[in-house]
């Protein structure tokens, strides 16, 4: 019976190796036609976890539950001391509420005064979070709304406080969330007061980088940042975190959102404002005009 | 006689997707996201591997690939380029199972960290080749000493839950 087996083992080794090689070969141009045609299998790739991870949430609830309840669990311990802290805080949030309103006023008064037209305001769709990214090297998240509600690439995330990331990558009931942290983010931010502008970037570590900034004397530890809106990417004004001097020497920045626990996201519904498409024909020749009318004139006598 | 051991094989196979699914949504769980911390290991490859040395027949090389290209999918790494390196080790492990049932378990733990330093290696210099961002190497060391510790833990448990001990070179009928 051994021998049998042996013998059949011989006899197939060759036919094994041919399958072992074309395994090999398809995984070789998978990979190769991802990267010639990167964003059609990123497509690909939305499409797959928007099937999978939403039809696993009935095992994801219960560990994710498990877990938060141990955390939950510790943090009774300290529970008193959390009161206490929570109590001055309040105390001092109470100080600060009243500066607020009467600024806010102030400020109404002033736009009134000058005739201000404000952005139209965000609005924002909520989702939950479904999965990280599953790996230490991409700092990211999937939330459970997607093209079904309406999300676009490139909107942003924010959890109710601060900035969390931004849209990339959108399935029909799934999108997933670049965070801040992740090695390619890139936002245009701008550090008050000194109103200078900056870029951060993130490198995995849970406190981006400030890079390309102007003066880095004018910068203090504890400055405000917040987003710029330069590029269109983001509104600008959204509260990104304050500035930290790393222990590199760097300039980096504390985020404001709470990012070890995400657990619902707020996605702005930022391009309500015009948005210019066409770059190739904003300064047309002065006979281009009536180039750009005649098709038109064709269609309405065809119709006609 | 023959039927049981199809029977166990299909079992065994079923297992398999289950706990590569398992240990793949391990991964992708929402625990501390954003927050980068120690990475977690691998689990799929080191479940791979501690079954392959083990009962190569109860990992056919087609379910092992789905699951690998799957996981390149979902952690978001360039899709094919791992799985391709795993399946290239999971195939070396099996070209030596039947001489790896005389290995000490040491002999068996360091081959796998030597393989897994190997694929890390290739990795990066395919990311380099085809200019592709690549991660800090710390960070990848982190994970690679991660899974290299996880594989005495994922192989004892798979060995006490589901009773995947050696054939010992003495039984070589037995489940064979």
């Amino acid at each position: 019976m051994a021998r049998d087996r042996n013998n059949s083992e011989e006899f197939t080794r060759p036919i094994r190796r041919i399958f072992v090689g074309a395994v090999v070969l398809f995984l070789l141009l998978i990979f190769l036609v991802w990267r010639i045609d990167s964003p059609r299998v990123e497509r690909l790739r939305a499409q797959i976890v928007d099937q999978v991870v939403p039809s696993f949430d009935w095992m994801l609830v219960p560990v994710t539950r498990l877990v938060d309840m141990v955390d939950a669990f510790q943090s009774y311990a300290q529970l008193f001391e959390q009161n206490q802290e929570l109590r001055r805080e309040l105390q001092q949030m109470k100080a600060w509420k009243e500066a607020a309103l009467q600024l806010e006023q102030k400020n109404a008064k002033l736009l009134d005064l000058n005739n201000v037209r404000l952005d139209p305001t965000l609005t924002y769709v909520t989702g939950t979070v479904l999965a990280d990214s599953g790996s230490p090297f991409r700092q990211s998240v999937l939330i459970n709304i997607g093209a079904r509600d309406g999300i676009v690439d490139g909107w942003a995330a924010t959890d109710g406080l601060g900035l969390v990331g931004r849209i990339s990558g959108v399935g029909e009931g799934s999108s997933r969330v670049l965070l801040l942290t992740d090695v390619n983010s890139r936002v245009p931010v701008q550090l008050q007061p000194s109103g200078q502008t900056a870029i951060l970037s993130g490198d995995n570590t849970p406190t981006p980088v400030l890079d390309f900034v102007d003066a880095p004397e004018l910068v203090r530890p504890g400055d405000r940042v917040v987003s710029s809106g330069d590029g269109g990417v983001f509104p600008p004004g959204l509260l990104v975190g304050q500035v930290a001097l790393g222990r590199d020497g760097r300039l980096r920045v504390r985020l404001a959102a709470e990012y070890e626990r995400l657990e619902f996201l707020r996605i702005l519904r930022s391009h309500t404002a015009e948005r210019i498409k066409d770059p190739g024909s904003l300064l047309p020749p002065e006979g281009g005009v009536t180039v750009l009318a005649e098709p038109v004139q064709q269609e309405e006598s065809g119709d006609g | 006689m023959v039927d049981t051991w199809t029977f166990d094989r299909v079992l065994h196979w079923l297992l398999f997707l289950a706990l590569g699914l398992f240990v793949l949504m391990l991964n992708v769980l929402p625990l501390g996201s954003g927050a980068p911390g120690w990475p977690a290991p691998e689990f799929l490859l080191v479940l791979a591997a501690g079954w392959v040395i083990r009962h190569p027949e109860f990992l056919p090389l087609p379910l092992f690939a789905v699951l690998a290209i799957l996981a390149d999918f979902l952690l978001m790494r360039p899709p094919g380029l791992y799985a391709l390196l795993s399946v290239l080790m999971i195939e070396f492990l099996r070209s030596r199972a039947h001489a790896s049932r005389e290995w000490p378990f040491l002999l068996e733990w360091a081959i796998f960290a030597v393989l897994l330093f190997g694929i890390l290696l290739t990795n990066r210099l395919f990311h380099f080749v085809f200019v592709i961002q690549q991660a800090r190497f710390g960070l990848e060391m982190q994970q690679f000493l991660s899974s290299v510790l996880a594989y005495p833990l994922v192989v004892g448990l798979s060995v006490w839950l589901f009773g995947l001990a050696r054939p010992k070179p003495g039984d070589a009928g037995g489940r064979q």
